[in-house]
């Protein structure tokens, strides 16, 4: 019985934050611990292994330790090209390791002259015969698979793993519907396991005879949705198959570098006042210490800006009790100024104040039919163009005091009384 | 504004004294060149011909080395071509400005600096107040901002910010107007107090005149009574007084008998007193004259003569008899002491002198003779003492005499006075009592007239108290009724007075109750509704803002998930997948395009409320800082949608080129900046 492990998505170099880019290093060696004391033969990176083609020098030299190290254990690396981490030309990292013999690319390919692609196993000492097709961004490897030679890749006998970096449209989550996918169909059949990549949510499935159909998810969060989905019970990980002739077991294995914890507060209907006071019992009673924290605000506030929010003081707040990091979301958060200010008009300053003058000129009382209806309207207007005037150059305070009191008394028509 | 041609000399680069003359065209203008060249002393140059040396400073702008040197500035706004020029000279230890002028309609003008700077100001309708030593935030903000203060900007406190955005896109003036409107309130609220304190008293006035008026009532009801009253004390007193007029002569009469009584007791008792006092002296003095003067001068003119000798012959004798007895007296002493020697000297039996033995018996008879002798002398002694003795007493008997003579003619003349006085007093006690006799007389008549005028008298006195009485009982009367009719009408004038009062403190009350209304309508109404305007209208271009800020963000950066937007304070707020994002952990080119697309939103807002004279033109200073080649040629979408019809862009970035229509090279020679059409 042989043993290897399915990742994909590890986006070494992720995170613009030391902190985040730190665990994505930490969930990668925990895998690959986790390998070595598991003994397997190999390890399939099913694309993105690192976050770019060119990512940060120094997250590449600890991945490259950490694999040398299971390389030393006798463990291969077999990889291709994730969307994030391909290189046109080949000059992404994943070559330059290739190049010192860290990994093995699978995409071995070559054009045939009537422009079918020939695709080449790459036998692995265990006897299993991997080959793959490297992801590409805006969906450019769709071509490959469509030129793609299957049946001769379907007639190659012995444990055979396909190794893609790509969404199906069959498996395809709900909220990635918009995302570039392929039918399982453009698959080669009969493959004993499809080792997948791309998407950022674990399944394993079988369809249209391809068995294990599996996408691992991330090892840990790439991006803040991924983190999102760890904090609400969705575990991170890796598969770790058993196979001889054909797979045996596929088990899933956790990796938790840390603990994600999501602190979410609805401000619908509160006021900013309201929603900070919460934010502060919040920050208050949160045990946070070593974990990642995502504390996100949402909801359209009943009073006051989300400026008024001081989210630098929460923010600091959250920190003082010492969080691996914070991750600050208030992107949903609205105010109702700025919600009936949504898809406005183009501008027109005279047309909001005649009109606000309008609708409120019914609250007037008075019995002065001067202050009253659309004449009263005609003095605000009047009265306002007025009193905008600024104070002059040279001008003293008394006496533009002096200036603005006689020019409203004028225009209201009291200057006989005062 | 449009700007049209700089002409440069001796700033920064351009230092060779000759006129560098850069000329503008409309359109997209690009000022290429290394890092270095002079491209952004043009734009220096510019903002300093506009707004003098508030941002830049003169020692920065003027060429090293030189003394003097100047822009000019032609640029045309809204129509009207104008321009400006300002010089920098060199000082001791500064570097200031001199010569400013602008030409207006082919005219021109030296002005101050200052003056320029706020003309400038004026005429592009920047809406901010002319601060010489203050940099132009509209110009800064919407027209030309240098790159690196653009990051300053988007990384300013948000306070600063917000304050010069409002004022830039003229929302500030909504604060102002609230807080001019609160000015007029707190007039009218004033004014409204004043009237409101005039008139406090109104209803107390008012009650006043109430109370007038009803007091005014009662007096028509009082005064014709008090005037019966008079008139019945008049008739009375009338009656009275006719009456009188009968007993006039009568009460005369009485008066002078009257009158004439006392006179005459007083006379009787006068003389009465008189006649007993003289009596009385008479009595006295004879009295005197028995017992004091008679007995003195019968007993003294009995008397004889002491001595038939003068005193002055007694005191002559008394003399010599003295000297005699004052002899013997020194003649006995000196036979006493004769006597003392002789019985010493036969004690001791010789002389103390000379020793001599003495004879004892001459010296014997010697003592014998002089004991005898001293007998002699000393019975001589004795009388002549007795006769001075006796000489003495005579002489005071004489003395006595003598003065008893002189009284005794005193006395005898006082006697004879006092003998005349007794005759007169009699003679006048005499005459005292005939008078007296003729005034008793007299007064007994007097009284029996008295009484028998007595019930006249009585009568008249009765009549006279009655029209005493009346007249009193009249006068009252005319006092009330007076009193009465003044105080009627110091009443009808306070109330006459009060009436005007009371209209002016009823017109104050409502005109008071007038300007509340409008003092109410400026609080409840118009200030809300300027606040809701400031408000809205500052949200309304808020969401325009982030429109276009997101639109431009997102047309030079590919990242889907790196997002901005502005909160309502303006604040950028960089997120990345919806959480927020520190700009610092932002690449160069993400940096760049945050500033670039914060300025150009800015432009665009500002073009759109048309809030400053800034729309026309941008100037953008090195905007595609750390962009990558794709993102550069991104820009000639932006720039093709940028709405203004002159856009001078300064780059080192070749790439530009493509997508300007005037492109302008500045290059450094030998260490002067030349610009050069390519």
């Amino acid at each position: 019985m042989h043993k290897f492990a399915h990742m994909s998505d590890i986006h070494i170099g992720a995170f613009r934050q030391p902190e985040l880019r730190a665990l994505v290093l930490q969930a990668f060696d925990l895998a690959i611990d986790k390998c070595i004391d598991a003994g397997v033969d190999f390890v399939v990176i099913a694309g993105d292994t690192f976050d770019s083609n060119i990512p940060d020098l120094s997250s590449v030299k600890h991945a490259a330790a950490k694999i040398r190290q299971a390389k030393d254990q006798g463990i291969a690396f077999y990889v291709v090209y994730g969307s994030h981490d391909f290189s046109p030309n080949y000059s992404s990292i994943v070559d330059v390791l290739e190049s010192a013999g860290l990994l093995t690319k699978l995409e071995r390919v070559t054009r045939r002259e009537d422009g079918k692609l020939d695709l080449a196993f790459t036998v692995d000492a265990s006897g299993a015969k991997l080959c793959g097709i490297s992801g590409k961004k805006l969906g450019l490897d769709r071509l490959d698979y469509e030129l793609l030679d299957k049946e001769r890749l379907e007639s190659e006998g012995g444990f055979k793993i396909f190794v893609f970096h790509g969404a199906l449209e069959e498996y395809k989550p709900r909220d990635l519907s918009m995302m570039e996918a392929m039918s399982v169909s453009q698959l080669p059949e009969g493959f004993n396991y499809y080792a997948g990549g791309h998407i950022h949510q674990r399944s394993v499935n079988s369809l249209k005879g391809r068995r294990n159909l599996a996408y691992p998810g991330p090892l840990f969060g790439t991006d803040f949705r991924d983190l999102e989905s760890i904090a609400k019970g969705n575990e991170s990980g890796f598969y770790m198959v058993d196979f001889d002739t054909d797979v045996r077991r596929v088990e899933f294995v956790g990796v938790t570098p840390c603990g994600i914890a999501e602190l979410e507060f609805s401000a619908q209907g509160k006021s900013a006042s309201q929603t900070y006071a919460a934010l502060q019992e919040i920050a208050r009673k949160a045990t946070v210490e070593d974990q990642v924290v995502l504390l996100k605000v949402h909801g359209e506030l009943s009073q006051g800006r989300t400026s008024d929010i001081d989210f630098g003081a929460i923010r600091r707040q959250v920190l003082a009790k010492r969080p691996l990091s914070l991750l600050l979301s208030y992107s949903q958060l609205t105010s109702r100024e700025q919600s009936a200010a949504e898809g406005a008009k183009p501008l027109s300053p005279s047309l909001t104040e005649k009109e606000t003058f309008e609708q409120r000129i019914a609250t007037v009382t008075s019995p002065e039919p001067r202050l009253q209806g659309a004449r009263g309207v005609q003095l605000s207007l009047s009265l306002l163009k007025a009193l905008k005037d600024e104070r002059r150059e040279n001008e003293l305070k008394p006496d533009y005091q002096s200036r603005i009191e006689k020019t409203g008394v004028d225009i209201l028509g009291l200057e006989k009384t005062s | 504004m449009l700007l049209r041609e700089v002409t440069i000399k001796n700033v920064r680069s351009y230092n060779d004294d000759a006129e560098a003359v850069v000329e503008f065209p409309e359109g997209v203008v690009l000022f290429e060149g290394d890092v270095g060249s002079g491209k952004s002393t043009i734009l220096y140059a510019v903002e300093f011909a506009l707004f003098g040396t508030a941002e830049v400073k003169g020692s920065f702008l003027l060429s090293d080395r030189k003394q003097s040197g100047h822009v000019r500035l032609k640029f045309s706004e809204n129509g009207k071509e104008l321009e400006v020029g300002r010089g920098l000279v060199r000082r001791k230890d500064s570097v200031a400005q001199e010569r400013c002028y602008i030409v207006e309609d082919g005219k021109r003008t030296e002005m101050s600096p200052a003056d320029l700077k706020e003309r400038v100001i004026g005429l592009l309708k920047f809406n901010e107040p002319s601060n010489p030593r203050a940099e132009s935030l509209v110009y800064r903000f919407a027209v030309f901002t240098p790159q690196e203060q653009m990051k300053e900007i988007i990384q300013k406190d948000s306070e600063d910010r917000l304050r010069v955005l409002r004022r830039v896109l003229g929302i500030s003036e909504y604060q102002l107007a609230a807080e001019n409107s609160d000015t007029v309130e707190q007039r009218i609220k004033r004014d409204a107090y004043g009237l409101k304190r005039a008139s406090e008293d109104l209803e107390e006035k008012e009650a006043l005149a109430s109370a007038l008026s009803s007091d005014i009532a009662q007096f028509g009801k009082r005064l014709p009574i008090l005037e019966e009253k008079r008139s019945a004390a008049e008739a009375e007193l009338a009656e009275l007084e006719s009456q009188s007029k009968d007993l006039v002569s009568k009460r005369e009469a009485v008066s002078n008998v009257a009158s004439k009584v006392p006179t005459l007791e007083r006379s009787v008792k006068m003389l009465t007193t008189a006649a007993k006092d003289a009596l009385d002296k008479a009595d006295r003095l004879e009295a005197r004259l028995k017992d004091q003067y008679v007995p003195f001068i019968e007993e003294f003119e009995k008397r004889k003569t002491p001595s038939e000798r003068s005193a002055g012959a007694l005191d002559e004798e008394l003399a010599g008899e003295r000297r005699e007895h004052e002899e013997k007296t020194a003649t006995l002493r000196v036979l006493q002491n004769q006597s003392e020697g002789t019985e010493e000297l036969l004690r001791e039996g010789k002389c103390p002198r000379c020793g001599r033995e003495i004879d004892h018996a001459e010296f014997g008879d010697r003592a014998a003779h002089l004991a005898s002798e001293i007998e002699k002398t000393r019975a001589e002694v004795l009388l002549s003492k007795d006769k001075c003795s006796a000489l003495e007493s005579l002489r005071r008997q004489m003395a006595a005499y003598e003065k008893d003579r002189e009284k005794h003619a005193t006395y005898s003349k006082e006697r004879a006075n006092i003998k005349l006085d007794i005759s007169e007093s009699r003679a006048q006690v005499w005459a005292y009592q005939a008078e007296l006799t003729k005034s008793t007389r007299d007064l007994e008549a007097a009284r029996k007239e008295e009484e028998r005028l007595k019930g006249l008298a009585q009568e008249i006195a009765e009549l006279e108290r009655d029209l005493g009485t009346s007249r009193r009982m009249r006068d009252e009367a005319s006092l009330d009724l007076q009193r009465a009719l003044a105080q009627r009408d110091a009443k009808k004038e306070s109330l006459e007075n009060l009436a005007s009062e009371l209209m002016k403190k009823r017109s104050m009350r409502a005109e008071a109750q007038r300007l509340g209304g409008y003092q109410s309508w400026l609080s409840g109404f118009f200030r809300p509704a300027v606040e809701q305007i400031e408000q809205q209208t500052f949200m309304q271009m808020n969401a325009r803002f982030n429109h276009h800020f997101q639109r431009l963000f997102s047309s030079m950066v590919d990242d889907i998930d790196l997002g901005v937007r502005v909160n309502e304070n303006f604040s950028p707020v960089l997120e990345r997948q919806g959480f927020e994002q520190e700009y610092e952990s932002l690449s160069g080119g993400e940096r760049t395009s945050v500033a670039l697309a914060y300025r150009l939103a800015l432009n665009a807002i500002v073009q759109e409320t048309g809030a400053s004279g800034t729309g026309e033109l941008v100037i953008l200073d090195e905007p595609t800082e750390g962009f990558s080649k794709e993102q550069i040629h991104k820009m000639r979408d932006i720039l093709a949608e940028l709405r203004s019809k002159q856009v001078v862009i300064v780059s080192h970035e070749t790439e530009l080129e493509a997508m300007a229509q005037h492109v302008f090279r500045v290059q450094k020679v030998s260490g002067t900046s030349r610009v050069l059409a390519a």
